[in-house]
């Protein structure tokens, strides 16, 4: 998009500032002018700028002397100087009629009237002292038609002015701890305030300059200054960053709407809406009081009682309170050595909710600000072995903040736990507004104390929450997803908390906890109280060397043979989706008596090859590592082929034994790793495995059996 | 001790694999193919090409009952082809670049384009060569590109119109001027939306002639008239005719095709006298 910029003497300084609808920050500083220096002077630079050019301009402004005598000559070299080549670039496209390529410069550009910055001063500018009449320019101004978003009626009367404010506070009480791109916007009001849906522009303008609602630019350069670069980065580019997801933009394009032949734009979260650098991107913390911390000192005992926890749960829960009731400290996760993760981001400023109503000299916040001491959210682990009952460990968790008035996320990789969870929290907490989001989900703009979301859509929130559970830390998104950890970051308040859910840590987070680095709480021992399975070994060629000679199979067909007998349902995990079909034959031909069925995420049948599974029709499931999690079959066994393969790495080696023995009936299960050699992941599976149930019985956890 | 020494041949390993690059279609690490921008072999060997076009008429791979109906007597353009069939995989390329705004896909389109292009030429000189000239002096290649125009509001929301890129993308590797001889002159909603009877019906004023284009098919016209190199080369039928390439992502019902190409002949026909051949290539064929 395009959009008016204009530079304002504050009294004390220069400023470079963007308007959405110009006749509202002429009102808004006509009415605020006194605080404005004697020589109060707005000077009106474009009335439609490229939106990344306007921020760049913004980011690049340094005050120079004798300013307030400078001639609208003056101020347009000081642009052309600061945006480069950028800025006079559009003005080459429009040429070229009938080449081989060019046309679209023209087409691009001719929609609006003045559309390049170009250094000419044909464009309506003005200068103006706030404190002497008006020139005609902002007169025309005023009485401008409008259109393309901003409001209709002329704004200037005092009922209008009225209704703006009015919108205004609605526009950013919806927009409360949200982080959404224009067209998100458009698609919550249209939901939730029809009547500003498409003409919220001027609304926005006046949150803005109130200082409730930042207006951001989906893609934009690090406003920070680069000091401690060294010399062997010198020489990195500097790609611009997408302000929703953090990651690095380097697609450019040509683009309509700003008519810049290289308007950067976001690939790594186009899923979604499409973030690019003249795309509007509007924030606003959640503000509001933090919930009060005062739950410690609930007894493990009341805790266990009221929730129906094991000892062990209890135990765990307690821990976490504990940690929810502390105050939020001073600096960084990032600084405690933990750099990987949560990944720090590079915060920009936000808006100060504080500043509403007191148009203070500075009017809004400067759009970029940092403080280095600001307080950061604090993370806390709960480590529950498989099967041992996560989902009720936060119900404690979710209260203490609920009940303190707290607005709350709990964050799972995958939908179809949102979606089994939510009766399940809607049961536990029955007068709380509970919001489900998922992609295509119908409660997409509405607001709840209680969230339950998919990772990916926490890129839509602000400083939302002041408790963030994120489920299955390990698991595919969140691995090694540095997007999705820095939205993760800014989803949550600055003094809010993070608990991270994991069966299976990732490395680096384990021995933190065994250093002690890291604030943590095992649960060692599943809900039945009785140990894990620990996994055996049996030695086996390599699958692909078995399919071609069965024969060498039967070490592991007699194992399986002896599960079938003991009537259990039995998992058979392969590396490769390649190997499934050919090991399925293979299987039935010996195993004649029973059902074997093969399934991968290439199957369109999974979901009902599962169900048939758990129904104890199939018996024998040879499958991938995506039924590695989440899968609860009572009575089964698990058998790992390939266990030394690199897919399988310590962590799905300890997800898939985890499938055995989960119910209290069977709670023995047999776990079987089938390789030709003993790799570090297995060792390292099994002995995380013996560990936790060696830390369960020293605790007494464990039932005598 | 272990873990160290894993971590070691670790980097070695990493040191000696092959370089691979991420697939842009199926976000897979591999070898990307050189024919194909930023693809992998797999998603490549994928695609369903239309190599030869099974209507003569509307380009479709398969039979095609629309082209017999009766009023398709009187279309305006000559005959469409499309470098691919409508495939789920190949709508869902089409959604990632035109309706997520996945630019990069624009490469992989135009290249793929470009490729029936080629086959396009060869098809239609084979055809004119039938008549009994040297297939050298039938050369078949259009005088001039356009593309199908989108509305001002979708072009501001969406940011680019995917037939103008695909259009320039040809024209800079076919060395053939691209002309906007359109304008969309009213928003009539996604097509995507509606049945058969309707997009005919919403198509009737959706486009209006381009005067900026225009004069450059007069400066075109004035060209062949000094030079009139055009008589040497062409058949007594088709001279003087201006052979228009008109450029679309999608061919569904033939609806928009054939309104664009009737308004730009008569505008032609109108204003300069002269005839029009309209030939119509489109990414995919539904």
């Amino acid at each position: 998009m395009r959009i008016a910029v204009y530079a304002i003497w504050n009294g004390e300084a220069w400023t470079i500032k963007r308007s959405l609808d110009m006749r509202v920050d002429v009102l808004w500083w006509t009415q605020t002018a006194d605080l404005l220096g004697s020589p109060g002077r707005v000077v009106f630079l474009a009335e439609a700028m490229a939106f990344s050019l306007a921020v760049k301009l913004e980011q690049g402004f340094g005050e120079q002397p004798g300013m307030k005598s400078w001639d609208l000559g003056k101020w347009n070299r000081m642009i052309c100087e600061l945006l480069g080549d950028e800025g006079s670039d559009n003005g080459k496209r429009g040429a070229a009629f009938g080449g081989h390529a060019g046309i679209s410069g023209r087409r691009a550009g001719e929609t609006r009237s003045g559309f390049t910055f170009g250094c000419d001063s044909s464009q309506r500018q003005w200068i103006w002292d706030i404190h002497e009449t008006a020139p005609e320019a902002v007169h025309l101004l005023l009485a401008e038609q409008t259109g393309a978003g901003r409001m209709d009626a002329a704004i200037h009367t005092a009922n209008t002015a009225e209704e703006l404010s009015r919108q205004a506070a609605l526009l950013s009480e919806l927009l409360q701890g949200r982080s959404l791109l224009a067209a998100e916007v458009d698609a919550l009001l249209q939901e939730s305030a029809p009547m500003l849906a498409g003409a919220w522009y001027s609304a926005a303008q006046l949150a803005s300059l109130q200082g409730r609602l930042a207006l951001h630019a989906g893609v934009a350069a690090d406003a920070r200054p680069r000091w401690g670069r060294g010399p062997l980065r010198l020489g990195r580019a500097r790609h611009p960053r997408c302000r929703r997801c953090g990651s690095e933009s380097v697609s450019r394009t040509a683009c309509a709407a700003c008519g810049r032949a290289d308007c950067a734009y976001c690939e790594a979260c186009l899923a979604l809406g499409r973030s690019r650098a003249c795309s509007l991107l509007l924030r606003s913390a959640a503000g509001g009081p933090p919930a009060v911390r005062g739950a410690a000192g609930q007894s493990t005992a009341a805790v266990r009682g009221r929730w129906g926890l094991s000892a062990a749960q209890g135990d765990a829960a307690c821990a976490a309170l504990g940690f929810l009731a502390e105050p939020p400290r001073r600096g960084s996760a990032a600084k405690s050595g933990r750099a990987w993760w949560p990944l720090m981001p590079r915060r920009a400023g936000r808006a100060q909710p504080g500043a509403a109503g007191a148009p203070s000299g500075q009017g809004a916040p400067s759009a970029v600000s940092y403080a280095p001491e600001e307080t950061a959210p604090t993370g806390f682990l709960l480590w529950a072995v498989t099967g041992a009952g996560k989902t009720e460990m936060i119900f404690p968790l979710l209260s203490s903040i609920l009940e303190q008035g707290g607005r709350v996320l709990v964050a799972t990789p995958r939908r179809d736990v949102v979606l089994e969870l939510a009766p399940r929290l809607a049961k536990a907490f029955g007068d709380t507004r509970i919001v489900t989001l998922y992609g295509g989900s119908t409660e997409r703009w509405q607001a709840g104390e209680l969230t339950l979301a998919t990772t990916h859509q926490l890129m839509r929130f602000y400083q939302a929450f002041d408790l963030v559970i994120i489920d299955e830390l390990d698991a595919f998104p969140y691995h090694n997803d540095p997007m999705l950890a820095f939205a993760a970051q800014n989803a949550c308040k600055p003094d809010g908390k993070f608990v991270y859910l994991s069966a299976t840590p990732p490395r680096p987070l384990q021995k933190e906890a065994a250093r002690g680095t890291l604030i943590h709480a095992k649960v060692p021992v599943r809900f039945h109280g009785h140990p894990l399975p620990v996994p055996k070994r049996i030695t086996l060629k390599s699958i692909e060397q078995c399919l071609r000679q069965p024969l060498l199979l039967k070490s592991l067909t007699e194992a399986l043979r002896q599960s079938l007998e003991r009537d259990a349902q039995v998992f058979l995990f392969v590396s490769r989706i390649r190997h499934i079909d050919p090991l399925v034959t293979v299987l039935r031909r010996i195993f004649s008596a029973y059902c074997v069925e093969g399934t991968s995420s290439e199957d369109p049948l999974r979901a009902v090859k599962v169900t048939s599974f758990r129904q104890r029709e199939i018996r024998l499931l040879v499958t991938t590592t995506i039924l590695e999690r989440g899968v609860t079959v009572p009575r089964s066994d698990v058998f790992i082929a390939d266990a030394d393969s690199g897919l399988f790495d310590e962590a799905s080696l300890v997800q898939m034994a985890g499938r055995a023995g989960r119910s209290s009936e069977d709670p023995a299960g047999r776990v079987v790793f089938a390789s030709p050699q003993w790799t570090i992941s297995q060792k390292r599976a099994v002995k995380q495995i013996m560990s936790m149930n060696r830390i369960a019985r020293k605790n007494g956890y464990l039932k005598d059996s | 001790m272990s873990a160290l020494s894993f971590a070691f041949t670790h980097f070695i390993r990493n040191l000696l694999t092959p370089p691979g690059d991420i697939c842009l279609t199926c976000g897979g690490k591999s070898r990307l193919v050189r024919n194909w921008p930023g693809i992998c072999q797999r998603c490549a060997d994928g695609i369903p090409w239309i190599d030869k076009a099974r209507c003569l008429y509307c380009g479709r791979a398969f039979g095609c009952p629309d082209c017999l109906r009766m009023e398709v007597r009187d279309r305006a353009f000559i005959l469409n082809r499309s470098a691919v069939q409508y495939s789920d995989v190949m709508r869902e390329w089409l959604a990632q670049y035109k309706y997520r705004g996945h630019e990069r896909y624009a490469q992989l389109l135009i290249r793929m384009m470009s490729h029936t292009l080629v086959q396009m030429e060869r098809e239609i000189s084979a055809l004119h060569s039938g008549a009994g000239q040297p297939a050298s002096k039938m050369r078949w290649k259009p005088d001039m590109i356009t593309f199908v125009p989108v509305s001002t509001t979708r072009l501001m929301e969406r940011g680019f119109n995917q037939a103008q890129v695909l259009a320039e993308g040809l024209g800079k590797i076919h060395h053939i001027p691209i002309v906007p001889l359109l304008i969309r002159s009213e928003h009539t909603g996604k097509q995507s939306f509606k049945t058969r009877q309707e997009r005919i019906q919403s198509m009737q004023h959706a486009f209006v002639i381009d005067p900026e284009g225009l004069q450059f098919i007069n400066s075109i016209r004035l060209d062949w008239s000094t030079r009139s190199k055009r008589s040497l080369t062409g058949t007594p039928q088709s001279m003087g005719a201006l052979r228009i390439l008109l450029i679309d992502d999608i061919y569904t019902t033939g609806s928009t095709v054939n309104t664009c190409s009737g308004v730009m002949q008569n505008a032609v026909q109108h204003y300069y006298g002269l005839k029009t051949e309209i030939f119509s290539l489109t990414w995919a064929r539904s």
